[in-house]
Protein backbone atom coordinates (compact mmCIF):
# COMPACT_ATOMS: atom_id res chain seq x y z
CA UNK A 1 0.00 0.00 0.00
CA UNK A 2 1.27 3.43 -0.88
CA UNK A 3 1.49 5.51 2.30
CA UNK A 4 -0.64 8.62 2.61
CA UNK A 5 -0.52 11.58 4.97
CA UNK A 6 -0.86 10.27 8.53
CA UNK A 7 1.00 7.02 7.83
CA UNK A 8 4.48 6.35 9.20
CA UNK A 9 7.29 7.27 6.86
CA UNK A 10 8.50 3.91 5.48
CA UNK A 11 11.93 2.78 6.56
CA UNK A 12 14.77 2.91 4.08
CA UNK A 13 18.54 2.48 3.99
CA UNK A 14 20.37 4.63 1.47
CA UNK A 15 23.92 6.02 1.27
CA UNK A 16 24.75 9.69 0.89
CA UNK A 17 27.47 10.97 -1.42
CA UNK A 18 30.07 10.38 1.26
CA UNK A 19 29.00 6.77 1.78
CA UNK A 20 27.20 7.25 5.09
CA UNK A 21 24.03 5.15 5.37
CA UNK A 22 20.80 6.96 6.23
CA UNK A 23 17.63 5.40 7.57
CA UNK A 24 14.24 6.68 8.68
CA UNK A 25 15.61 7.02 12.20
CA UNK A 26 18.01 9.73 11.06
CA UNK A 27 15.02 11.92 10.25
CA UNK A 28 13.37 11.66 13.64
CA UNK A 29 13.43 14.61 16.02
CA UNK A 30 12.86 17.35 13.46
CA UNK A 31 10.55 17.99 10.51
CA UNK A 32 11.92 16.78 7.18
CA UNK A 33 11.34 17.65 3.56
CA UNK A 34 12.31 14.77 1.29
CA UNK A 35 12.96 15.85 -2.27
CA UNK A 36 13.31 13.02 -4.79
CA UNK A 37 14.93 14.00 -8.07
CA UNK A 38 17.14 12.79 -10.89
CA UNK A 39 19.73 14.44 -13.06
CA UNK A 40 17.97 13.21 -16.20
CA UNK B 1 15.83 18.98 3.81
CA UNK B 2 17.02 15.76 2.32
CA UNK B 3 17.43 15.14 -1.40
CA UNK B 4 17.31 11.64 -2.86
CA UNK B 5 18.72 11.08 -6.35
CA UNK B 6 17.12 8.36 -8.45
CA UNK B 7 19.98 8.01 -10.91
CA UNK B 8 21.18 4.50 -11.70
CA UNK B 9 24.61 5.94 -12.53
CA UNK B 10 24.85 7.11 -8.93
CA UNK B 11 27.55 9.41 -7.67
CA UNK B 12 29.20 9.89 -11.08
CA UNK B 13 26.12 11.71 -12.36
CA UNK B 14 24.85 13.22 -9.13
CA UNK B 15 27.94 14.74 -7.53
CA UNK B 16 28.71 17.20 -10.36
CA UNK B 17 25.13 18.54 -10.23
CA UNK B 18 25.20 18.82 -6.45
CA UNK B 19 28.54 20.65 -6.52
CA UNK B 20 27.48 22.94 -9.35
CA UNK B 21 24.37 23.98 -7.44
CA UNK B 22 26.18 24.38 -4.15
CA UNK B 23 23.72 22.09 -2.39
CA UNK B 24 24.14 22.28 1.38
CA UNK B 25 21.73 19.55 2.48
CA UNK B 26 22.43 15.80 2.43
CA UNK B 27 21.96 14.05 -0.91
CA UNK B 28 21.25 10.32 -0.86
CA UNK B 29 21.68 7.88 -3.74
CA UNK B 30 18.72 5.65 -4.56
CA UNK B 31 19.85 3.71 -7.61
CA UNK B 32 17.05 1.11 -7.55
CA UNK B 33 14.29 3.59 -6.66
CA UNK B 34 13.77 2.08 -3.21
CA UNK B 35 11.94 5.21 -2.12
CA UNK B 36 9.89 5.18 -5.30
CA UNK B 37 8.67 1.74 -4.29
CA UNK B 38 8.09 2.62 -0.63
CA UNK B 39 6.60 6.07 -1.10
CA UNK B 40 4.83 5.34 -4.36
CA UNK B 41 6.15 7.64 -7.03
CA UNK B 42 6.96 7.00 -10.68
CA UNK B 43 7.86 10.52 -11.74
CA UNK B 44 10.44 12.92 -10.37
CA UNK B 45 10.61 15.42 -8.83
CA UNK B 46 8.46 14.10 -5.99
CA UNK B 47 8.25 15.62 -2.53
CA UNK B 48 7.27 14.41 0.94
CA UNK B 49 7.09 16.07 4.34
CA UNK B 50 7.55 14.02 7.52
CA UNK B 51 7.17 15.36 11.04
CA UNK B 52 9.60 14.93 13.94
CA UNK B 53 7.87 11.69 14.92
CA UNK B 54 8.42 10.19 11.48
CA UNK B 55 4.82 10.55 10.33
CA UNK B 56 4.20 11.43 6.71
CA UNK B 57 2.30 14.74 6.59
CA UNK B 58 2.38 15.58 2.91
CA UNK B 59 2.77 13.48 -0.20
CA UNK B 60 3.21 14.94 -3.67
CA UNK B 61 4.24 12.31 -6.20
CA UNK B 62 3.47 14.17 -9.43
CA UNK B 63 4.90 17.48 -10.61
CA UNK B 64 6.30 18.47 -7.23
CA UNK B 65 7.78 21.96 -7.51
CA UNK B 66 9.04 23.72 -4.42
CA UNK B 67 8.41 27.03 -6.22
CA UNK B 68 4.72 26.21 -6.69
CA UNK B 69 2.68 28.51 -4.41
CA UNK B 70 0.46 25.60 -3.44
CA UNK B 71 3.49 23.60 -2.29
CA UNK B 72 4.80 26.65 -0.44
CA UNK B 73 1.46 27.09 1.30
CA UNK B 74 1.52 23.44 2.39
CA UNK B 75 5.13 23.72 3.52
CA UNK B 76 4.28 26.68 5.73
CA UNK B 77 1.37 24.77 7.23
CA UNK B 78 3.52 21.69 7.76
CA UNK B 79 6.25 23.66 9.53
CA UNK B 80 3.58 25.33 11.70
CA UNK B 81 2.31 21.88 12.68
CA UNK B 82 -0.98 22.35 10.83
CA UNK B 83 -2.79 19.97 8.51
CA UNK B 84 -1.65 20.01 4.89
CA UNK B 85 -3.77 19.54 1.80
CA UNK B 86 -1.86 17.09 -0.41
CA UNK B 87 -2.89 16.71 -4.05
CA UNK B 88 -5.31 13.91 -4.78
CA UNK B 89 -3.08 11.27 -6.32
CA UNK B 90 -3.68 7.64 -7.04
CA UNK B 91 -0.49 5.82 -7.94
CA UNK B 92 -0.69 2.20 -9.00
CA UNK B 93 2.80 0.93 -8.41
CA UNK B 94 3.97 -2.30 -10.01
CA UNK B 95 6.27 -4.19 -7.61
CA UNK B 96 7.10 -6.61 -10.43
CA UNK B 97 8.31 -3.75 -12.61
CA UNK B 98 10.45 -2.40 -9.76
CA UNK B 99 11.90 -5.86 -9.13
CA UNK B 100 12.93 -6.06 -12.77
CA UNK B 101 14.29 -2.53 -12.60
CA UNK B 102 16.46 -3.51 -9.63
CA UNK B 103 17.66 -6.60 -11.52
CA UNK B 104 18.63 -4.33 -14.38
CA UNK B 105 20.56 -2.06 -12.02
CA UNK B 106 22.54 -5.11 -10.91
CA UNK B 107 23.37 -5.92 -14.54
CA UNK B 108 24.27 -2.30 -15.22
CA UNK B 109 26.58 -2.26 -12.20
CA UNK B 110 28.29 -5.40 -13.54
CA UNK B 111 28.99 -3.60 -16.80
CA UNK B 112 26.28 -5.45 -18.73
CA UNK B 113 24.63 -2.29 -19.99
CA UNK B 114 22.74 -3.70 -22.98
CA UNK B 115 21.42 -6.60 -20.87
CA UNK B 116 20.30 -4.06 -18.27
CA UNK B 117 18.39 -2.07 -20.88
CA UNK B 118 16.62 -5.23 -22.08
CA UNK B 119 15.45 -5.96 -18.52
CA UNK B 120 14.45 -2.32 -17.94
CA UNK B 121 12.38 -2.44 -21.15
CA UNK B 122 10.60 -5.51 -19.77
CA UNK B 123 9.95 -3.55 -16.56
CA UNK B 124 8.57 -0.67 -18.57
CA UNK B 125 6.16 -2.97 -20.39
CA UNK B 126 4.73 -3.88 -16.98
CA UNK B 127 4.48 -0.24 -15.92
CA UNK B 128 4.54 2.15 -18.89
CA UNK B 129 3.71 5.13 -16.65
CA UNK B 130 6.89 4.71 -14.63
CA UNK B 131 9.09 7.58 -15.77
CA UNK B 132 11.82 6.74 -13.28
CA UNK B 133 12.35 3.60 -15.36
CA UNK B 134 11.63 5.15 -18.77
CA UNK B 135 13.83 8.21 -18.26
CA UNK B 136 16.64 6.08 -16.88
CA UNK B 137 16.63 3.94 -20.02
CA UNK B 138 16.74 7.07 -22.13
CA UNK B 139 19.56 8.60 -20.10
CA UNK B 140 21.67 5.46 -20.51
CA UNK B 141 20.91 4.98 -24.21
CA UNK B 142 21.01 8.65 -25.20
CA UNK B 143 23.16 10.52 -22.66
CA UNK B 144 23.64 13.36 -25.15
CA UNK B 145 19.92 14.19 -24.73
CA UNK B 146 20.33 14.63 -20.97
CA UNK B 147 23.84 15.89 -20.28
CA UNK B 148 24.68 18.69 -19.96
CA UNK B 149 21.04 19.73 -20.61
CA UNK B 150 17.76 17.82 -20.78
CA UNK B 151 16.15 17.92 -24.22
CA UNK B 152 12.40 17.75 -23.61
CA UNK B 153 11.53 18.08 -27.30
CA UNK B 154 13.50 14.91 -27.97
CA UNK B 155 11.69 13.18 -25.09
CA UNK B 156 8.31 14.10 -26.56
CA UNK B 157 9.30 12.64 -29.94
CA UNK B 158 10.75 9.56 -28.25
CA UNK B 159 7.54 9.02 -26.30
CA UNK B 160 5.54 9.06 -29.53
CA UNK B 161 8.03 6.62 -31.11
CA UNK B 162 7.56 4.29 -28.16
CA UNK B 163 3.79 4.38 -28.64
CA UNK B 164 3.04 6.16 -25.38
CA UNK B 165 -0.08 8.23 -25.92
CA UNK B 166 -0.07 10.46 -22.82
CA UNK B 167 1.79 13.76 -22.49
CA UNK B 168 5.32 13.90 -21.18
CA UNK B 169 5.06 14.56 -17.43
Amino acid sequence: MTPIAGDPLPDFALPDLEGRMWTRDDLLGRPSVIFCFATW
Amino acid sequence: MLAVAQDVQGEARVRPVVEERGTTFPVLLDRVSELGRRLGFRIVPAGFFADAEGVLRYRHANDFDIGDPRVGWNLERFLAGEETEPPDEDEHMSPEALDLFAQGVGLYSAGRVSDAVVVWREALMLDPDNFVIRSQIWAVEHPERFYPAVDRSWQELQLAKEGYDKPLP
